[in-house]
Formats: C-alpha cells, structure tokens, sequence
C-alpha cells in the first residue's frame, strides 16, 4: 500500500464504506431491454383450440403406476427423517398423556439441548473451516469429486435443516437428538473423506 | 422528487424516472457487485441485471424508503447464484488471479477481500460493508445465522492476515 500507512479494522470498513466504483454506461442495455419486456407484455394471449387435450392424451402411452424412487444415499436421509417426523409427532402426543413424568423428560431434554446446541455451533465452525480449505485449495480435487462432494453435503444440509425446522415446530427429545447427531456424524464422515483424498 | 414519488412514475414505466432510479443507484451497486464478483465486467452484467429485475418487480416493493435495500438484496442474491456456479467450474489456471491491480491503499484491500472464499467475501460485504444483519444475508443466501456468523468471524481472521504488514 502506498507510505505504508498503518490502519486499524475500523479504519479499513470506514475506507470501504466511503469509497465506490463509477459504474460504466449501462444505461442504454437496461432501457433495450425495458422496452422489449414492454413489447412482449403487450403480445395478446391466445386460448387453446378446444379438444386439443383429447388429441394429445389419444398420442401418450397408457398410464402406469408410478415407481418406486431409487434407493440412494440423499433419499435414505430424506426416509429416515420423514420417518422420525412421524414418530416425533408421535411422540409428542404422548407426552401430553403422560403427566407425572412430564417435568422430569423436560429437564432432562432441556440440559441435552443446551449441550447440542453448543456442540452444534461448534461443529457449525469447524464445518465452515473445513469448507473453506476445501473451496481455497479446489485445485488439489479431482473436479468430479469435488461435484459428488457437494452434491452429498447439500442433501445432508438440507436433512439437517428439515430437522431444525421440525424441532423448533415441536421441541427437542431423545430421538430427534439422535437423529441430529446421526446427520452431524454423515457430515463429518463426508468432510474427512474429502480432506483425506489430499 | 421523493423516493416514493419517482417510485411511482417508474411503476407507471415513465423512462426518465427510471432513469432516474438507476443514476441515483448505480455506483454503489456497482462497487457491490465488484466486491462480490472481483470482476468489473461481471459486475457490469449484474448491475444490468439487477436493474432489470428491479423494475419487473418494483410493484412487490411495499415500502419505497426500503429501495435501496431491497435491491441491495436482489444484487446478492444473482450474484451469490453466479459465485455458487462458478465454484463448479474453476479451473486450476484461475486460482490465485487478480483481475485488477491497483496500488492505491483502498485498491489493496479490495484485492485483499477478492483473496477470500465466495461464501465468507459475500457474508464480510454485505454485513460489515452493506450493514446486513446476519438474519437478513442468512435468508438471501439460504444459510443458518450461526453459518453466516462464522463465515464473518473467518473472513475477518483471514483479512487480518493478508493485511497484517498494513494494519495496526
């Protein structure tokens, strides 16, 4: 940098946020294009000739049963959590039956959560870190790899967020901890695999 | 004219006022999207773009003194798209390139902003530079809060490493 002028972090936002690019002379390509959404909203709109399903459904081939969806690893995870949801809701109507025992379950799955919540942001950090090794050295992967890869984490992401997303709706207990830590586990299992390809 | 005013006329597709609009927008759109992208003719493209969207959905707008962060968010949002992509398709020729040199002090830093990750250059722009919550850059890039605020704590860690011979 120039004088080598020393500056603190906030000295750095400070000059970022004062500071801007001229934008170039776009304008003309924006107002083209403004003028042909115009154009293509003024198009009239024309109804299908009737009976023209009739035609097209006497070319299909006859309808089957639909089949079952393929066994991979993303929709094992999506089964296994639809299978919990229907246990959890299970589950929850249960607890309200069970009145005696009820504080207790509570105490005990509130001093669990506590303890998932923290390891969960402190998987969370260390989850990232790892991502970001990964995305700074994709050059060391193997660009098939490296699209499985994302492809295995974004449906264990997904699983996981289904399930926070039923957890925050109807509270946390044993089998959703569970299944929480089963998913961490695929996704720490996942990440190892990948930094071990190195 | 007031914001709500020229927001109106452009509803009614009155070209000088979105004219107007996108003058009064552009450069600090602009530096967005280079800060996001690292690359002026990207950030061109999507400045374009974004206007573009702007005007086709500006009758969603429910607050008009909310414009600016409200396209702010359509920025993001293409230009996260776009970094997701580009991801999958970059080669190991591309990896360590600057598109631009600039020895000025500000110049430097940015270079040093283009040296991060997409995900954490995106969550440290928008929060530290726009102002996001990490609620509202959470639901723009479809990630958990607790994400979004790691992402923030490593981007800083990391610029204070690139910068640390320039910063006290």
């Amino acid at each position: 940098m120039k004088n080598e002028k020393k500056y603190s972090y906030e000295e750095i936002i400070e000059l970022l946020r004062n500071s801007t690019h001229s934008a170039p002379p776009i304008w003309s390509s924006i107002e083209a294009e403004l003028e042909l959404n115009d154009r293509l909203d003024e198009l009239p709109q024309y109804k299908a000739p009737e009976g023209l399903w009739d035609s097209i459904e006497s070319e299909l081939p006859e309808s089957t049963p639909s089949r079952p969806v393929v066994n991979t690893k993303g929709n094992n995870l999506k089964l296994l959590v639809i299978g919990f949801l229907i246990g959890a809701l299970s589950l929850v109507s249960v607890q309200y039956l069970i009145k005696d025992n009820t504080q207790k379950y509570q105490y005990k799955s509130e001093i669990e959560m506590a303890s998932l919540v923290s390891n969960k942001i402190e998987m969370d950090d260390k989850v990232n870190e790892v991502l970001n090794y990964i995305e700074e050295n994709s050059f060391l992967f193997d660009k098939e790899q490296l699209t499985e890869f994302n492809t295995q984490l974004e449906e264990i992401n997904r699983a996981l967020e289904q399930l926070i997303e039923m957890q925050e709706k109807y509270g946390h207990d044993a089998s959703s901890n569970k299944m929480m830590a089963k998913i961490e586990r695929d996704r720490a299992t996942l990440l190892k695999s990948m930094i071990a390809n190195t | 004219m007031t914001l709500s005013s020229l927001i109106e006329q452009c509803l009614k597709g009155d070209r000088v006022s979105q004219r107007q609009l996108y003058d009064n927008y552009k450069d600090n759109l602009y530096t967005t999207a280079y800060r996001l992208m690292s690359d002026f003719d990207q950030s061109s493209d999507l400045l374009q773009e974004t206007f573009i969207e702007a005007f086709k959905q500006l009758a969603n707008l429910r607050q008009p003194e909310y414009f600016h962060s409200w396209i702010k968010q359509i920025l993001v949002r293409k230009a996260y798209r776009l970094l997701k992509k580009q991801k999958e398709d970059i080669s190991l020729d591309s990896v360590g390139e600057l598109s631009y040199q600039d020895n000025s002090d500000i110049g430097y830093i940015e270079q040093a902003i283009q040296k991060l990750p997409a995900k954490s250059r995106t969550v440290f722009v928008m929060t530290e530079i726009e102002g996001f919550s990490h609620k509202e850059i959470a639901e723009v890039m479809n990630i958990s809060v607790g994400t979004s605020k790691s992402q923030l704590n490593y981007a800083k860690t990391k610029l204070r490493e690139l910068l640390k011979h320039h910063m006290i």
